[in-house]
């Protein structure tokens, strides 16, 4: 929460997507990361990216999620557009695992195009 | 042992007695001056107020950092206890050759579990006498992101674990319950 950027969208991940989230890829599962990245997360970005403000993604409510899940949807995000942009745009809720802002901001640091 | 103080402080008065005494009859060498001198009697009274108020300063303050050390030491064992609880499940998914969805759950419960017992022993180590520790979080948590990525990373859940994935997991388990343990002894041995 750094930037002075104003949220513009908010994206809740159990309400919007899946309270289970799954694997990496769309063709080793349901509710993959790669299919959040697809229908919920880069739409969603780009519209905060067009309005000017930024995007909280809602982490909270859901079983927990795989290592695999997060590198592909934010690590995928992070290849598009850029980690620095995602870093400053992109802010998490998570108080059911605060860690997980940690663990998400270090894939999408490392992310490789 | 309780008794030990009571018999040290008897044999300490006896002695004292035993030397007044000699003092007042002029026995042994002894002799005793029947003049009070208020500068000598007040430095008496300051020296016995600090002797006092010292031993229980310090025994006050050396029983609460006892007391931080064993609720940070009691979380950390808490944190060991489930990483040693998501090893022996990673174990079983291995021997079985699959990973049920009642292991996906049960290893995403787990991992949520290892991460908030972390994240408490992190804020605690911060309030505490021990917070010169809070620099060994990150090491900590470097090796806890390490193991979840073994464990969840990669393909997970679509597909079993094959003996590499298998190795890279015992390798990170052991290289976490290390940073834990020794965690767990600098808390103990802070001064």
């Amino acid at each position: 929460m750094s930037s002075t950027v104003s949220i513009s969208k908010t994206l809740s991940i159990s309400r919007e997507f899946s309270e289970t989230p799954g694997p990496r890829c769309k063709e080793e599962g349901e509710f993959s990361g790669e299919e959040f990245l697809e229908r919920l997360l880069l739409p969603a970005y780009e519209q905060a990216l067009a309005d000017g403000g930024a995007l909280l993604v809602d982490l909270d409510g859901t079983e927990g999620y795989a290592t695999s899940f997060l590198e592909s949807a934010f690590g995928g995000l992070a290849r598009k557009h850029g980690a620095s942009d995602i870093l400053s745009r992109v802010h998490f809720k998570a108080d059911d695992e605060p860690y997980l802002i940690v663990e998400i901001k270090k894939y999408v640091t490392e992310a490789r195009k | 042992m309780k008794k030990q103080p009571l018999i040290v402080a008897l044999v300490m008065i006896a002695m004292l007695g035993g030397v007044f005494l000699a003092a007042h009859n002029g026995l042994l060498g002894f002799s005793i001056e029947h003049k009070l001198n208020p500068v000598e009697l007040a430095t008496l009274a300051v020296s016995i107020f600090i002797a006092y108020f010292l031993q229980y300063y310090f025994i006050s303050r050396a029983a609460d950092d006892r007391s931080e050390k064993d609720i940070l030491i009691d979380s950390l064992r808490d944190v060991l206890a489930t990483v040693r609880d998501c090893r022996d499940t990673l174990i079983g998914c291995h021997d079985t050759k699959t990973i049920s969805a009642t292991h996906v759950k049960s290893i995403k419960l787990l991992f949520r579990k290892i991460a908030n017992g972390l994240d408490n022993v992190e804020t605690a180590l911060g309030m505490s006498q021990c917070s010169a520790l809070s620099e060994e979080c990150k090491a900590i948590q470097d090796a806890f992101f390490n193991y979840k990525s073994a464990a969840t990373g990669g393909s997970f859940p679509s597909h079993p674990y094959d003996s590499h994935a298998f190795t890279d997991q015992e390798k990170t388990y052991r290289a976490l319950n290390q940073r834990l343990h020794a965690l767990v002894f600098k808390i103990n041995q802070h001064r």
